[in-house]
């Protein structure tokens, strides 16, 4: 219950930004994300995916398709500087996935934060830590069952785009949703 | 010594330490005091076949050059090559100008060899120092750096740290195969080792106090593990892989505990003290914000920390005694990262001002703010052992390189390395051999 509260308090006191330019990402591969191209077709979840991941969606959100797993932008949640609040324009993007592992409870995701790289590396490993946590907690929230959730926080390493200006960092501030647990990075 | 600032690239440009084949920083002195004190370094004598395997001399000019402190004569311009006290003539040394004077020479011995050297003012003919070290046969470049020190010292009154090393992660980005590794180099980045390599992520070296162990982080399998290592034997031990996080460890400074940042509500970093001997685990901070970056004070009942307890990254202390928890930083919104000097009065961290990440200077009895760099991405500060200088982490170009800067501001140079980024540096301490060196050299008259 202490944690329903908390999450009530994170939706309120969320401050909703937009982000042009946050759907127009590169599919570019991050570490231990190889072989994602193949999750799609690996189960009979596809079929059911369609039903299921069809409930909460909003206008913005990508459609649902049967490659949760596979689509980059499926599985990024993006965060502002120095935050780690789930803004409310990522929670049906959340419960989709949730959903997904809801019906697929075989599947275990890693939860990789990470953080841009205007800061020190010990503090930005704590706030990828928190933001891996906070989108764990959503997706526990849900419903998802806890050993299907692993996070871990790269910090400022690994950073999806390496430039050095506003468009890269607001790619770096992200959580992936990876569905390779195990994989070394 | 007059020291104003000089604006401009000076003084070693492109210095490239060749006298070691396996140096693989070049360093760049790139802000030196305005009047850097003229000192000759003659070529020492070897009494030895063939040729010395170390060019001591050359060793002690570039570590004094690379101060910005002294301005070394090129052996080109010397007028004469004294290698005995009795050959000196100081009008040759009076006639280019220079301040000090220092001869030497070196004899093999059974167990290796026996470095002499000495200093001189050149106006009053004065000796200021004469020594004999012992040298083990592959501790020619150490010794020389133990003269420098000893040099460094008798003029400046700051005992030198040029016989000290520095530890430093290193990141391939293109290829396969490993991809970070971490490195041990002499304080000149002379003999740089990789001493672990890894495909995953490597984090956060941290010297024990008596420069034999590196406790560090690496990523594998999705987990981060902390490891100590001993550089001689390269034997590592696994001392911590906790759910979530384990990172920024950091030794007591008796050596007997690690001080690390772990989870403890979910995801949430906290420090944390671990006893080395029993495993035991004490809980250090209970804030509900990002607790991290722990630093011990020399006394080991105190630790400065990064906090965003109070809504931004500020720099804390908390007394391990008492429980009692102070703010330290108070100009800014974002300081992190502090490291404290080896006396324990100054704290350097990084701050945060308009985009750009600057390395700071905390006078902890004053609550004087410095800021010593102008950044614009300048982390990662690390005290050498005489609180002389500070090594951090800089952009230059659009490489991630090494720099120094003296704790007055005013002398600065780069690191950069052969291939790679190099980032989160850290000045060892002063090694125990050097105490043993310093021991057994003898005074002479």
């Amino acid at each position: 219950m202490g944690t329903m509260k908390w999450i009530g308090i994170v939706v309120v006191g969320t401050i909703v930004f937009t982000l042009a330019g946050c759907r127009s990402l590169p599919s570019k591969p991050i570490p231990g994300s190889t072989q994602v191209a193949t999750a799609g077709a690996s189960t009979t979840g596809a079929a059911g995916m369609s039903t299921s991941s069809g409930r909460g969606l909003s206008a913005e959100m990508p459609p649902p398709v049967a490659g949760l797993k596979s689509s980059y932008e499926n599985r990024a949640v993006y965060f502002a500087f120095n935050k780690s609040i789930i803004k409310p324009k990522y929670f049906s993007l959340l419960k989709n996935q949730a959903n997904y592992l809801l019906a697929h409870t075989n599947t275990k995701v890693l939860l990789e934060g990470y953080t841009d790289d205007r800061g020190t590396w010990g503090y930005n490993i704590g706030l990828g830590s928190r933001r891996a946590a906070a989108v764990e907690n959503f997706l526990l929230l849900q419903g998802v069952t806890p050993g299907q959730v692993k996070t871990i926080s790269y910090g400022e390493a690994y950073p999806a785009d390496p430039a050095n200006n506003p468009s890269a960092w607001t790619k770096n501030r992200r959580v992936i949703i990876n569905y390779t647990v195990g994989k070394p990075s | 010594m007059r020291m104003k600032l000089v604006n401009a690239a000076l003084l070693v440009a492109g210095l490239a330490l060749a006298a070691s084949a396996r140096a693989d920083l070049v360093i760049k002195i790139t802000q030196g005091v305005n009047r850097p004190t003229p000192i000759a370094i003659v070529p020492f004598g070897w009494q030895g076949g063939g040729a010395s395997p170390v060019d001591v001399a050359r060793v002690v000019r570039d570590d004094l050059a690379r101060s910005g402190l002294f301005a070394p004569l090129p052996p080109a311009k010397m007028l004469a090559r004294p290698t005995t006290a009795k050959t000196i003539h100081f009008a040759n040394w009076k006639a280019v100008r220079m301040n000090d004077l220092v001869i030497g020479s070196i004899t093999p011995t059974p167990s290796g060899y026996n470095v002499r050297f000495r200093l001189y003012n050149v106006y009053t003919g004065q000796q200021l120092l004469g020594y004999v070290l012992p040298s083990a046969t592959d501790g020619l470049r150490f010794t020389a750096h133990v003269v420098s020190d000893m040099i460094y010292k008798q003029l400046t009154g700051i005992p030198g740290a040029f016989a000290t090393r520095i530890a430093y992660i290193k990141h391939l980005s293109a290829g396969k195969g490993t991809r970070w590794g971490l490195v041990v180099a002499d304080a000149d980045g002379a003999n740089a080792r990789v001493i672990v390599k890894s495909p995953g992520l490597l984090m956060s070296p941290a010297w024990s106090p008596d420069g034999r162990e590196l406790a560090y982080v690496e990523f594998a399998n999705a987990q981060s593990h902390i490891y100590i290592q001993n550089i001689a034997t390269g034997q590592r031990r696994l001392v911590l892989a906790r759910p979530r996080l384990n990172s920024v460890p950091a030794f007591s400074p008796d050596g007997k505990r690690l001080a690390v940042v772990l989870s403890s509500s979910p995801g949430n970093p906290d420090i944390y003290v671990l006893n080395l001997a029993s495993g035991k685990l004490i809980r250090v901070t209970h804030s509900p914000a990002i607790d991290t970056e722990p630093a011990w004070m020399p006394n080991g009942k105190a630790i400065v920390f990064t906090s965003g307890r109070g809504g931004s990254p500020q720099v804390y202390e908390k007394n391990l005694d008492t429980g009692s928890v102070q703010r330290l930083t108070w100009q800014g919104s974002y300081n992190a990262r502090p490291m404290v000097s080896p006396g324990g009065k100054k704290i350097a961290f990084v701050h945060r001002e308009n985009g750009a990440l600057r390395i700071a200077l905390l006078n902890l009895a004053s609550g004087n703010m410095r800021l010593l760099t102008n950044g614009p991405a300048d982390v990662s500060p690390s005290f050498a052992p005489n609180g002389a200088m500070i090594l951090y982490s800089t952009v230059a170009g659009k490489r991630q390189v090494l720099a120094t800067v003296s704790v007055d501001g005013q002398v600065r140079q780069e690191f950069s390395g052969t291939a790679g980024t190099l980032v989160q540096p850290v000045w060892g301490p002063f090694p125990p051999r050097l105490a043993h060196t310093e021991q057994a050299s003898t005074p002479m008259p």
